[in-house]
């Protein structure tokens, strides 16, 4: 009797907490889609040689990176009310505020891998007629992408974990739902499920850079 | 094929070319020596457009690159610029080879992405290329497996296959172990003999002296002297020719290398 009512609500538990991961993994890749090259931008941008491109960026990337993420993300989502009195899906906003920090941190991981690719690959692509752009596409950024893979990788694995700070505009995400199962049940195991999802995910970020890395490591 | 006439070049307060003259005809070996600081690869990045003159005059066959109107240099335009770009070859002293890219794709990037060859016909060129430097069997290799003198000769082969009109070379064995600098300079000969156009940087007096049809001694960002070989290397009455000279004189004595 006890056991059956048991895995009942294990089974129910997980749907709910299933449910919270299709939030936080969509939160997750909506990030990395949009930021990874709104990040190339913005380091292209910072720099620049023209000053009206390069110090708003400077900027912004200071202002992202010197602010918590989660005053970002009510900012965010509080502002479209108190300027215009229209309120924007939580979901969307929370977005907008994990995009525009992390292409900021990304910014400057590109900008450190651009800045460590010698002149001379440039001159000797400049030399052999490729445009500017083509060297940048063809010479400079394949060798930027094997430079930047472990710092980026951490990135993403903190980006995991801070996707549990939308529940603070009420976003149920894996970790707020796990909060409330926690509450209701009076049990532990919705939190110990939570970080078992967590790092699960991790582990394979962790393994799908390794990889990645292990594939550019024919050349040095 | 290619005149110079009173090209300067400053950086900041630092006149680095002081009115540059000098003329290469089809088919010479020109040799450029000097003291270090005295303007060579300036001179060399400015005829290849890694630097851009102040003034002067700047002719590749036919093809003004660069003129002074009313004092200030005035540049082709871009299409023009990038078509004379084409026309030269440059090769670094640090052979800048692209390390994510293997021999082959070295030296067929540029034929295949700037000149728009078939792939095939690049590979084709890029094999007989290697033939000709020696390097067959390396086609698949990557820059960081090979020697020096390895990389710098696949670097003159990426240079050769745009059929280049003039190749300049900025001190090719500089950067080398001095064992590895003989089959660097035996792959320039090789182009030497075929009366491919070329103008090289060098301190290896012995070479110059060897494979140059002319000698241009480049001090403080002016041209100094400017002869044969035997000119230069004989019985030059110039001052400051003679004391650089002297830097050298083990290597013109081992001249039979
Ligand atoms: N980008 C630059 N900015 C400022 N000064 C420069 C720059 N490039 C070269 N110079 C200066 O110009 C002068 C000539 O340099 P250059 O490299 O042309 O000499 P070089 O004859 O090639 O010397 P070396 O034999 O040592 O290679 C030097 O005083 C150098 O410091
Ligand atoms: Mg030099």
């Amino acid at each position: 009797m006890f056991d059956s009512v048991d895995w009942g609500n294990l089974g129910n538990l997980l749907i709910r907490m299933v449910e919270g991961l299709g939030v936080t993994l969509s939160l997750f890749v909506l990030t990395l889609l949009f930021a990874l090259p709104l990040g190339l931008l913005l380091a292209l941008g910072r720099m620049a040689k023209s000053p009206f491109v390069r110090k708003p960026a400077e900027w912004l990337i200071m202002v992202v990176r010197g602010t918590p993420l989660m005053l970002q993300i009510v900012l965010v989502y509080f502002m479209p009310y108190y300027i215009i009195g229209v309120n924007f899906d939580r979901f969307v906003m929370a977005t907008v505020a994990f995009v525009l920090n992390y292409s900021c941190y990304f910014a400057e991981i590109y900008r450190g891998g651009i800045g460590s690719i010698p002149r001379g690959q440039y001159e000797a692509g400049q030399v052999l007629g490729f445009s500017r752009a083509r060297v940048f596409l063809k010479i400079i950024l394949p060798q930027v992408v094997k430079r930047i893979l472990p710092p980026i990788s951490n990135e993403v694995i903190t980006l995991v974990k801070d996707t549990a700070l939308v529940q603070i505009i009420g976003i149920m995400e894996m970790f707020n739902i796990a909060k409330g199962e926690m509450v209701r049940i009076a049990s532990l195991t919705p939190l110990l499920i939570a970080g078992v999802f967590y790092l699960v995910m991790n582990i394979i970020i962790a393994k799908l850079f390794k990889a990645a890395e292990t594939k550019l490591d024919y050349y040095r | 094929m290619l005149t110079v006439t009173d090209v300067r070049k400053r950086f900041g307060n630092n006149e680095v070319l002081k009115g540059v003259s000098l003329e290469i005809a089809q088919g010479e070996v020109v040799a450029l020596i000097g003291p270090s600081g005295s303007g060579k690869s300036t001179l060399l990045r400015c005829l290849n457009q890694l630097e851009r003159v102040d003034s002067g005059r700047i002719v590749v066959g036919e093809d003004v690159m660069v003129d002074t109107v009313g004092g200030a240099a005035v540049y082709a335009p871009k299409a023009k610029l990038s078509a004379i770009n084409l026309r030269l070859g440059l090769v670094f002293q640090n052979f800048n080879l692209f390390p994510h890219m293997s021999v082959l794709e070295n030296i067929i990037a540029a034929p295949v992405d700037v000149k728009g060859m078939e792939k095939e016909a690049a590979v084709a060129l890029a094999r007989d290329l290697l033939l000709q430097i020696g390097l067959s069997e390396k086609e698949d290799a990557y820059p960081y497996q090979l020697s020096g003198g390895q990389q710098q000769r696949v670097a003159i082969a990426r240079a050769m296959a745009l059929s280049p009109d003039i190749l300049f070379f900025d001190e090719p064995t500089s950067a080398l172990d001095p064992e590895l600098t003989g089959e660097v300079l035996k792959v320039i000969k090789q182009l030497a003999a075929t009366r491919m156009t070329m103008l090289i940087v060098t301190h290896e007096m012995a070479f110059a002296r060897d494979v140059a049809d002319k000698v241009i001694f480049l001090d403080a960002g002016t041209i100094i002297a400017s002869g044969t070989p035997e000119e230069i290397f004989a019985n030059s009455d110039n001052e400051r020719l003679r004391a650089f000279l002297s830097n050298f004189h083990n290597g013109i004595v081992e001249g039979a290398r």
